[in-house]
């Protein structure tokens, strides 16, 4: 029948494009494998040339010899501790602070010009004061932490509000949604995608801003145990530091990447 | 083309309403501003603040003043806007041609891209060890860093604005018969310039992140130094005149990017 090959010929083109959209996802995910290999090599290779870089197996011994006699997990539990938990609280605070940002224009051009402002002050220079306040540990670090996710999670969340298409909102008004509706069939789809981007940021910025504290004063964490091995001049040591923290950097960012990408293509 | 009327429309009726409340949000941020203020000096004056967390605003206040003209903080200043704009210049330059390496071979910009965002949570900071006995304790490691820290926005940044010009100018170009400079001079880089320009605007802001957070951890001189210093001296006031001023230079510099930005994407719509 006429209609039954019609049906048959765009299904076997799609087939073929999307075995093509197969093949070079594959050759993407093999470039990005090939990119971890070339830079082991690198190293390898400049670490035979100069003396102030270890071997890339004398860092993997380290690291491992780390989490075996276990003087890396109570740092590494405390940073984490740290970042995650001062992630969570600028969450708990930034996202319905943006969602009510996002919907009112004059809360917007109140408070947006003094959110912007903080954003772009280096706010690792507030940590002194934090410790005045909660002394030197976890606290002051969780903090830290929280004070430098909270403003890049309202300002995306803030915008991802505002750019929810009005004709969807008024689709669910005319659908007579309740506030509560509204908010989770029209806004919560129309920006997880932007937010969990706001996240991945926010944990970024809480990461490094943890482990910068950690490098100016705290009783434990990765940031101590960096200087301490350079302190030691203990090189395989802090290599396999610096490795460790890029390795969770890459992680988490590709996790909350992958799912940020999931949530667009939904839309 | 037919929906445009309607919301210009619109937006004119809601920039008519925005305007009978112009005031509004602009004294509303204002009496908060001025009421956190006030709140904190009760505070402080009350003691339920002690002087080592937070002087008095008043008293920070004062101390910015009578410092801003010694020659200690025109030494910091210096310093810190000296390597900001060193590291600025080469982050973003070198950002730049990164970005557009990547845009042109598309297969490298996939394959780099997971580590490039991953390195927005990179502290480059921890190399600094390295950096320092390479370099010594001065305006180079900290330059270095924070160059690296700018590099990354406006790689991503340069990468994507490229890729949005799309395909219909460059194929006019072509049929037009331009050369490469001729290309890039007269159709990539000025399409390309109003999202490009936010990646430079964040290279600044990251580069200044980064110079501050440098000189705080270790270096010889500059703001985030001071900062260090005032705190291991305990001289609370002077360190929150310190903080203050470095507020006041990063909001400055952010406004005047801020303008260009609107400028540029005012010209390009």
């Amino acid at each position: 029948m006429g209609a039954a090959t019609q049906v048959y010929a765009p299904s076997r083109a799609a087939s073929g494009a999307r075995r093509r959209r197969m093949r070079a996802r594959a050759t993407v995910a093999l470039a990005r494998l090939a990119v971890v290999g070339c830079m082991v090599a690198a190293w390898a290779i400049t670490a035979t040339l100069t003396t102030s870089i270890p071997s890339f197996g004398s860092t993997m011994t380290a690291l491992a010899d780390g989490f075996g006699e276990g003087w890396i997990t109570e740092p590494l539990g405390s940073t984490l501790r740290g970042a995650f938990g001062g992630l969570a609280l600028a969450a708990l605070v930034g996202l319905p602070l943006g969602a009510v940002l996002g919907r009112s224009r004059w809360a917007r051009a109140t408070l947006d010009p003094l959110l912007a402002g903080a954003f772009v002050v280096p706010r690792v220079v507030l940590y002194p004061a934090l410790l005045g306040i909660f002394g030197i540990g976890l606290n002051a670090k969780l903090a830290m932490a929280a004070l430098a996710a909270f403003f890049p999670i309202v300002l995306i969340t803030a915008a991802a509000v505002r750019d929810v298409p009005e004709r969807l909102v008024r689709v669910g008004r005319a659908y007579d949604c309740t506030r509560w509706q509204l908010a989770r069939k029209i806004f919560l789809p129309a920006t997880a995608a932007p937010v969990v981007g706001a996240v991945r940021l926010a944990f970024s910025v809480a990461f490094v801003n943890v482990i910068i504290a950690e490098l100016f004063a705290s009783d434990t964490g990765l940031g101590v145990l960096v200087s301490q091995a350079y302190g030691q001049q203990d090189l395989p040591r802090m290599f396999a530091l610096v490795t460790l923290i890029f390795v969770i950097a890459l992680v988490v960012n590709m996790v909350l990447w992958a799912s940020e990408r999931t949530l667009q293509s939904r839309l | 083309m037919t929906a445009e009327p309607l919301t210009q429309a619109g937006r004119l009726v809601a920039s008519g309403r925005a305007r009978r409340i112009l005031l509004a949000p602009r004294l509303a941020r204002w009496v908060l501003v001025v009421a956190v203020l006030g709140v904190l000096e009760l505070l402080t004056r009350g003691g339920a603040i002690g002087p080592l967390i937070l002087p008095p605003p008043t008293t920070i206040a004062d101390t910015l003043a009578s410092s801003v003209t010694t020659a200690q903080f025109r030494a910091d200043l210096a310093r810190t806007a000296s390597t900001v704009a060193i590291a600025a210049a080469c982050g973003i330059g070198a950002g730049a041609v990164l970005g557009a390496l990547l845009w042109r071979v598309r297969l490298l910009g996939q394959a780099l891209e997971p580590y490039l965002i991953a390195l927005y949570a990179m502290p480059t900071i921890v190399f600094y060890p390295i950096l320092i006995s390479a370099l010594g304790l001065g305006v180079g490691p900290v330059a270095v860093i924070a160059a690296l820290m700018a590099l990354i926005p406006v790689t991503i940044n340069v990468r994507v604005a490229l890729a949005s010009v799309g395909s219909v100018l460059p194929k006019l170009g072509r049929s037009l018969n331009v050369s490469r400079l001729r290309m890039w001079r007269s159709i990539m880089l000025p399409a390309a310039t109003p999202l490009a320009f936010t990646g430079v605007r964040l290279g600044f802001v990251y580069a200044t992140i980064g110079t501050v957070a440098m000189e705080f951890i270790l270096s010889n001189a500059g703001l985030g130094f001071r900062i260090a210093v005032d705190y291991r001296n305990f001289d609370g006031a002077h360190m929150w005149a310190m903080i203050v001023a470095v507020a006041i230079v990063a909001i400055l510099v952010n406004l005047v990017l801020v303008g260009i930005e609107r400028r540029i994407r005012r010209d390009m719509l």
